[in-house]
């Protein structure tokens, strides 16, 4: 008789304690795919969320008073584009922070209304990350102004405004923030460092920490430490309350994948060898009888271990189909900002299937073993 | 063909030592009959286990044809008990959950391939059995699920089969059905030590040994 066609013949003579093993089984592997894509999805909505929330990191130059660095805004100190440059090679997957921009502020007087003159660079990302640059992208001979601007100057989107001796079009429809924003024009680089008269200067890079540092480090001292061994001549100025924000949403995150996953992983493992362990108590005839027939202990083992395989594979296959298909239902609503990045994770489900047996298996082990190890004389004398 | 030397088997029971078998020395020799008996507790069910190898005496040894059976190893007893002995039992143990050919087909060594099958089914058609091949033990009356406990038994020619009480849950008539096939099985060469504590089997046994105590006391 083949091993899967008795197993499978047992499966259905014991239909209600084959249901319970595999309905541990299938509620783990749906929580877990449930959790993981979840957990996904919380990192890119965090990830886009916080980088929504603007940069948290400014860079100005060392000699920067932060008295008068807060009160304007900016540093009134340039340094070098290059010291950009020198930064945006350093980026690499081992270091804390990316989405580098260069920037020069400065305040400028345009047709007697005192504004925030702000020039940027383009956006320098960590190579192979495929990442979106942050903010948003400044055409040649395009400006973004704010609201206050715009009604000061009856300017909008489509209009050509001079700023000092260059004409620019207005590319944004401006929108009151209630920051400074509303006072500020945003223009290429190379634009603001012409009206400025500053050829090759910026005064501020701008920077996002990454979400990798974990909370039993001081997130400040490793990226100051990190951008002084490049940049020793600027100084480091972090925004605590964005940094904050994530830190918290991070630490909770993992918080609940460390203690959730072990306890669902745990629960299932000890419900399904009880189950085995009832199996083995109500086989004890058969393994019996088995061992007068000669079979072997593996052959024994073969019976449950081979079982709990069967079981975990089909649970697998439900689990991730359960699993999934809650994620794809419930997922947008919970996540509404990456709902598109939400989708099936081949890899996960290629581990699931391989693994769910496995840990199926592991967990029948024990019981397995005592099956093998169990006495048949003393069942048989039991007549 | 078996040869019991000294065979001591004694039980830890709620903490007490019982003496199941006591020094107990016996040979079977090739094609005989014999009936054991005894009251309950004489130790003719742990006799029957150890001359099977399915039980490992306290003391003494157990010839098997050429082998010391107690030295072999699990594997190797596993492997005689599967190619050269047939049990049969007084509660039939029958697995459940398959049906009567795959019930038959599990006392196969091997992967059972056509001529397994062919036996099995002759075995199922011999013991008037052929007509519910599909069905289950739970479907079957008491006396056919011991016809099918000896079809088992059977398949891989055994050279010796050891029963249990296995008329102990039969009425007369299918009791009578069941010893009948011990005696041809015995007719054919093979040799029987059936336990029991009827008299269906005084006629055909041609040697009946008496248990007390784990003890031999008539031979």
């Amino acid at each position: 008789m083949q091993l899967w066609t008795q197993i499978v013949c047992e499966i259905g003579f014991r239909k209600l304690n084959a249901f319970f093993s595999l309905l541990g089984l299938t509620l783990a592997v749906i929580i877990v795919v449930a959790s993981q894509l979840i957990a996904e999805s919380d990192e890119r909505e965090t990830r886009r969320v916080t980088r929504d929330m603007g940069f948290n990191l400014r860079l100005i130059p060392a000699e920067t008073d932060l008295g008068q660095f807060y009160r304007d805004g900016f540093s009134q100190f340039a340094m070098d584009v290059t010291t950009l440059d020198r930064l945006a090679t350093q980026l690499t997957n081992n270091v804390s922070f990316n989405h580098l921009v260069g920037s020069l502020r400065r305040g400028y007087t345009v047709n007697g209304q005192s504004v925030l003159l702000v020039g940027l660079s383009k956006t320098y990302v960590a190579p192979g990350q495929g990442k979106k640059p942050m903010g948003f992208v400044i055409k040649t001979n395009t400006i973004h102004i704010g609201s206050e601007i715009s009604r000061f100057h009856g300017k909008n989107k489509g209009d050509t405004m001079q700023v000092g001796m260059q004409k620019f079009k207005v590319s944004n429809d401006p929108i009151e923030t209630g920051t400074s924003d509303d006072i500020t024009i945003f223009a290429r680089l190379e634009d603001v460092q012409s009206i400025l008269g500053l050829t090759g200067k910026i005064n501020e890079i701008e920077a996002i920490d990454c979400l990798c540092l974990t909370a039993d480090e001081d997130p400040l001292t490793i990226l100051r430490k990190e951008i002084g061994d490049i940049l020793p001549d600027v100084q480091v100025v972090h925004k605590q309350k964005l940094a904050d924000a994530r830190a918290k949403q991070r630490q909770t995150r993992e918080k609940v994948n460390a203690v959730v996953l072990p306890s669902v992983l745990l629960a299932s493992a000890v419900w399904v060898a009880l189950l085995a362990v009832f199996n083995v108590r109500d086989r004890r005839q058969e393994i019996g009888v088995l061992r007068a027939l000669g079979k072997s202990g593996w052959c024994i083992a073969g019976l449950f271990l081979g079982k709990a395989v069967l079981l975990g594979f089909v649970a697998a296959v439900f689990g991730v189909v359960f699993g999934m298909w809650t994620v794809l239902e419930f997922g947008p609503s919970l996540f509404p900002v990456t709902k598109k990045a939400i989708q099936i994770n081949h890899l996960l489900v290629f581990q699931l299937l391989f693994a769910t047996p496995f840990f199926a298996a592991f967990s029948s082990f024990i019981p397995a073993m005592l099956a093998v190890s169990h006495d048949p004389a003393e069942t048989l004398r039991e007549d | 063909m078996i040869r019991c030397e000294e065979i001591t088997k004694t039980f830890c029971k709620n903490g007490s030592k019982v003496l199941s078998l006591d020094r107990f020395t016996m040979d079977i020799r090739d094609g005989e009959f014999i009936a054991v008996r005894g009251p309950s507790g004489s130790g003719k069910t742990t006799l029957l286990l150890t001359l099977g190898g399915m039980q490992r005496p306290s003391g003494g040894r157990v010839q098997f044809d050429e082998h010391d059976l107690y030295a072999l190893t699990a594997k190797e007893r596993a492997s005689l008990r599967s190619r050269r002995v047939g049990f049969v039992f007084q509660m039939f143990h029958l697995v459940p959950y398959l049906d009567l050919l795959s019930n038959v087909l599990l006392a196969s060594p091997i992967k059972p391939g056509k001529g397994e099958r062919k036996r099995a089914s002759e075995l199922l058609e011999k013991f008037g059995l052929s007509n519910r091949i599909d069905h289950r033990p739970d479907e079957l009356s008491a006396g056919e699920r011991q016809r099918l406990a000896v079809a088992r038994a059977l398949l891989n020619r055994p050279k010796i089969l050891l029963a249990d009480e296995p008329t102990g849950n039969l009425d007369p008539d299918n009791a009578a059905v069941v010893i009948d096939h011990f005696v041809q099985f015995h007719q054919s060469g093979g040799t029987v030590v059936l336990v029991t504590h009827g008299t269906a089997a005084d006629d055909f046994a041609n040697r009946t040994i008496r248990l007390d105590q784990g003890r031999l006391s008539e031979d």
